[in-house]
């Protein structure tokens, strides 16, 4: 059966004012909010993929302690650490190898990773997963579509291979039917008019590929005062809010190890259609692995115009409804 | 909270040794090598304050040097900017930043990667 729970990344907020782990797990564990986490490697620890003896000893026993179940450790490709000249494999290899070890000393079955890797540094990155058996898995969210390269070229690979150690974070925000009220917020906080704010949403309500759309989009705020800022913010939403649906990724399906469960606005009842559509979808292929909330909406929402913690409540909450949970619902 | 929100807070201005300083936290959510930081201008009351040197993570030095660096930017510390202009204790400034640091595994196209850009103003006394 499905395991719910929430990724911390959810709790950016808190971390960005100094939160620790184990502090933050008692907090989802108190909340209900568990039994499944998920961590990301260079947001909880200091130094990561170096972890302390005593601070791995801490979360072991915290997770122990609260009954909570660590599901994914999100780890990354600095690719760009130096601008201007991406890490060759070999040094890449040696940034990311050392997460994944981390991972497994600190409980995680399983990683995230963002998808694109290369196929020379993925095929490296795979060998060394299954090794260690760690599950690499590469997230596909927004305006991914299943046909994308690297989803194929890893979707190959794991045929190739067979291996059980390599495969996909299904990300709900692949079926977004609308844009997230947050969004407006940001947009008009940085000084869009209303006609700007509605552009940008006739943009992306526009037929065809993403690219163009949000080519529509950044025409919107091209010479506005606070471009530099409305650039990124309208082109990192809007490519995150995809428009397939899950029977488009029924292929791929048998190939997800981990789920998240996306949100952006603080009325959790927005995601009720799409989030319901990807739990059964999983449910029928058999999915056993877990789907964790995750609330983005600290990207566009000011500390006093959200509570993470309060909507990651209610989500997990509304996951547990729809999955037919009861246990969880009342937790 | 955005990632521009919490950048300087309202203690982000401390002297020493007769020159001021200013306490910036990262706009992004997880950490980063300090070698993505790109760019950090500040205006004290309105003029452009030059930089001496920036400092997080065991690294101190200029700006230009941070490329070089193999240190991090954690999320919880602060950086700590050096400004060429004098301060004394007590006394309010108007500071204005503008922030920009790559994100090393994000590539707005290909070989492009994503540079985040904050801009923050805060009426700060020297503590």
């Amino acid at each position: 059966m499905t395991q719910l729970g929430m990724t911390l990344f959810s709790l950016t907020p808190q971390w960005r004012e100094g939160a620790d782990a184990v502090g933050l797990l008692e907090q989802v564990a108190a909340a209900g909010c568990g039994p499944a986490v998920e961590l990301i490697g260079h947001q909880a620890w200091r130094g990561f993929p170096t972890v302390a003896t005593e601070d791995e000893r801490a979360f072991r026993g915290a997770v122990e302690r609260l009954d909570l179940v660590p599901v994914a450790l999100g780890v990354y490709t600095d690719l760009f650490r130096h601008p201007g000249r991406p890490r060759t494999v070999e040094q890449a290899f040696d940034d990311v190898a050392p997460q994944l070890a981390a991972a497994a000393r600190l409980g995680f079955p399983t990683v995230r990773a963002t998808l694109g890797m290369e196929p020379q540094l993925l095929h490296r990155i795979a060998a060394e997963a299954e090794r260690i058996g760690v599950v690499l898995t590469f997230e596909v969210q927004g305006a991914t579509s299943p046909d994308a390269p690297a989803v194929v070229e890893l979707a190959d690979l794991q045929q190739r291979t067979g291996s059980p150690f390599l495969g996909l974070t299904i990300d709900f925000s692949l079926t977004t039917p609308a844009l997230p009220a947050a969004l407006g917020t940001a947009l008009r906080r940085l000084g869009l008019p209303a006609p700007g704010v509605r552009a940008v949403h006739e943009a992306w309500d526009q037929d065809g590929p993403i690219g163009p759309r949000i080519g529509a989009a950044l025409a919107v705020v091209a010479g506005h005062p606070r471009e530099a800022e409305l650039v990124p913010l309208v082109a990192g939403v809007l490519g995150r809010c995809g428009r397939t649906a899950p029977g488009e990724w029924s292929e791929l399906l048998p190939l997800v190890r981990h789920a998240h469960a996306k949100l952006w606005d603080t009325d959790v009842e927005a995601v009720r259609g799409p989030h319901g559509e990807w739990l059964r979808a999983l449910s029928a292929v058999g999915y056993q692995g877990a789907v964790l909330s995750e609330w983005g909406g600290h990207e566009l929402l000011e500390r006093d115009e959200a509570d993470a913690m309060a909507v990651s409540v209610a989500h997990v909450a509304l996951l547990a409804e729809l999955a037919g949970d009861r246990t969880a619902a009342t937790a | 909270m955005t990632m521009t929100e919490g950048i300087l807070h309202s203690d982000a201005v401390s002297v020493r040794a007769g020159r001021l300083h200013l306490a910036v936290h990262l706009p992004w959510y997880r950490s980063l090598p300090v070698s993505c930081l790109e760019a950090v201008e500040v205006t004290v009351d309105g003029a452009r304050a030059p930089l001496r040197s920036v400092s997080t993570g065991g690294f101190t030095g200029p700006l230009a040097d941070a490329v070089g660096s193999a240190a991090w930017w954690d999320l919880r510390d602060a950086l700590d900017v050096a400004l060429d202009v004098p301060a004394a204790f007590g006394v309010t400034h108007q500071v204005g930043l503008a922030l920009a640091v790559r994100i090393p595994y994000i590539q707005q196209a290909p070989g492009v990667p994503l540079v985040q850009r904050a801009t923050a103003q805060i009426e700060g006394t020297v503590r």
